[in-house]
């Protein structure tokens, strides 16, 4: 191995002094030596330390580009915001966030973090219809409880859903994150703020899509997605129940769509129930005889 | 002492640049090329207008002279950072002006970097106290500075240096063994190898390791500093020079390459068809940052 570069060539390296045929070689030293790796993550964190860590909370490895884990399943975002009513709501089915605030004029939230998203917890082996809905009505109950904190989510879609061992958990809205078009209500792609409506929108198109194997809109424009969700997506031949439920939830016009997650969820949970609805009909044949037969 | 081949600029006085040449090559040994005598002018007149009074033209001809390689001296001149090596070599003569600019840098060094070493168990003071030390006292460190790269960065690295030194020599009077837990690049903690059937785990590892020892030069060192150092992408522009966009395209470059040469490899190890090898990399790819930060946690030896 090469010898390692010595302070002046860093230096020269930071300050982009060196030639090409110079600044290859540092590099392809930096790729393999230890040492020089440690110097020059220590070099670059005295040029721009990181943000500190919140408090009570230490930095224990980096799992993206502004996010640490803080513990076990818990990060800390920088540059994020949500909801400060947020730290408030506590549900099974909601990633909790424990705290937010702002350190040296940056904003942060720690979150609770999964590692396993509900496409992923399908993609690993074949999952009965039964058992993706259970999750997704797991989904339901931790929107709702949002919903009843007076919040909206704004940012659902298949990769906010998490499957961590029993437990499913819809990611907690935090602003840094970018909402996902192709699950957004069209009044929301129409300029509209987030509603427990436009929620229940996004719920259902995320559910469609692991329902029915393919995803409820495509388009890859704001105009496309537009002219699509202007419909429900239509339905496969021999399509699933839960698959009607979840076309209403889809309606274009908010008033359309179930009164709130509960009775959405209340639909997608109501068995088929084939033989009440032949004892509603007789009983209509046979008091109409009854009537018939009384006069 | 040598004649010019060209004629000097009327500004420059013949004899001074003379003067200058001959305090350059008493300390540097080499054919002193034509143009020096000018340069070395221009560099002291720069110092001069930046820290009057600091340094002789002299010294600073000699400073130049001692850090100098024997060919290029042109070039190397050309590129000297003449008022931050005088700061730099007024302060190793002792001169309290210099070293008290200097401090105010190392003020802000230490201010940065004692949170990272919170656990060597020295307050600020004590590390502000250290590099002093090292830098000023004694065989000063500061005169090793050769004004090629800016003195911030070269004071930075420098500080680097020392306090990594010292938290090693704490920690080895603390014998401190590495969990070897930590360095399996198949734990139990992958996310994404444990998405992977048994069967495939070792051939996908094994895939990225390989893949990992493929990428061109420098990306690996850039994406481990990115995915296992936690660097950001301004952090790892700064340290390298690099523009923060060229340090966004390289790690997403680099982390392609990784994912499409680690694929090509398991192809021809597995036999799996498109639709397989598909699913294999999705799943990986996903979540491929922590397989990535567990395998490249590592450098080889």
């Amino acid at each position: 191995m090469t010898t390692c570069p010595d302070a002046n060539v860093l230096a020269e390296l930071a300050d982009d002094a060196l030639d090409e045929p110079s600044r290859a070689a540092v590099e392809s030293h930096l790729d393999d030596c230890a040492a020089c790796t440690e110097l020059v993550a220590t070099f670059a964190w005295i040029v721009a330390p990181p943000p500190r860590s919140p408090p009570g909370y230490e930095l224990l490895a980096p799992l993206g580009a502004r996010s640490w884990q803080v513990g076990d399943g818990i990060a800390v975002t920088y540059g994020a915001r949500c909801a400060p009513g947020l730290v408030a709501v506590r549900h099974p089915n909601l990633a909790a966030v424990l705290a937010v605030g702002e350190i040296d004029g940056q904003p942060y939230v720690v979150h609770e973090y999964f590692a396993r998203t509900e496409r992923e917890w399908r993609d690993v082996e074949p999952r009965s219809l039964d058992e993706i809905a259970l999750v997704w009505r797991g989904v339901l109950a931790g929107l709702a409880a949002l919903h009843r904190g007076g919040l909206a989510h704004g940012q659902i879609s298949p990769d906010r859903v998490f499957v961590d061992g029993d437990r499913v958990v819809l990611g907690a809205p935090v602003t840094e994150l970018a909402a996902t078009s192709g699950y957004l209500a069209p009044e929301r792609l129409d300029g509209a703020s987030a509603s427990a409506l436009a929620d229940q929108f996004g719920v259902c198109a995320a559910a469609w899509e692991a329902l029915a194997g393919h995803a409820a809109y495509s388009g890859t424009t704001i105009g496309a997605l537009l002219v699509a969700t202007a419909s429900p997506p239509e339905l496969p031949e021999r399509a699933d129940r839960r698959l009607a439920v979840l076309a209403r939830g889809l309606a274009a016009t908010p008033r359309d769509r179930y009164r709130d997650v509960d009775a959405l969820a209340t639909a997608l949970a109501r068995p088929r129930r084939p033989l009440v609805a032949i004892a509603l009909v007789l009983a209509v044949i046979a008091a109409t005889a009854l009537v018939i037969a009384l006069r | 002492m040598h004649a010019p081949s060209r004629p000097t600029p009327l500004a420059y006085d013949r004899d001074v640049t003379d003067e200058l040449v001959a305090a350059f090559t008493a300390v540097w040994s080499g054919t002193a090329p034509p143009e020096l005598g000018a340069i070395l002018h221009e560099l002291c007149t720069r110092v001069r207008a930046a820290h009057p009074g600091l340094l002789a033209d002299r010294e600073l001809v000699a400073a130049i002279a001692a850090h100098a390689p024997p060919h290029d001296v042109v070039a190397f001149c050309a590129r000297c950072r003449a008022p931050e090596l005088a700061l730099a070599t007024a302060a190793s003569r002792g001169d309290a002006s210099a070293i008290a600019e200097l401090e105010a840098v190392c003020a802000e060094i230490v201010e940065a970097a004692h949170r990272r070493f919170a656990s060597l168990g020295h307050t600020a003071d004590d590390l502000h106290q250290i590099l002093r030390a090292k830098l000023f006292v004694g065989e000063p460190a500061i005169a090793r500075y050769n004004g090629q790269g800016s003195l911030g960065a070269w004071l930075r690295v420098t500080a680097a240096h020392l306090f990594i030194d010292l938290a090693r020599r704490k920690d080895r009077a603390r014998e401190v063994v590495a969990d070897p837990h930590e360095l399996d690049p198949l734990g139990a903690t992958d996310v994404a190898l444990e998405a992977i059937k048994a069967e495939y785990r070792a051939a996908v590892a094994n895939a990225l390791v390989q893949a990992a020892r493929d990428l061109p030069p420098g990306d690996r060192h850039v994406l481990r500093q990115h995915l296992v150092g936690g660097l950001t992408i301004d952090q790892l522009a700064a340290v390298l020079g690099i523009h923060r966009a060229t340090a966004a395209r390289r790690i997403a470059r680099a982390r392609e390459a990784l994912v499409a040469r680690a694929r090509t490899l398991v192809a021809s190890k597995l036999a799996l068809d498109d639709d397989e090898l598909a699913d294999l990399f999705g799943l990986v790819a996903s979540k491929l940052d922590f397989s990535i930060a567990r395998l490249l946690a590592t450098p080889p030896a």
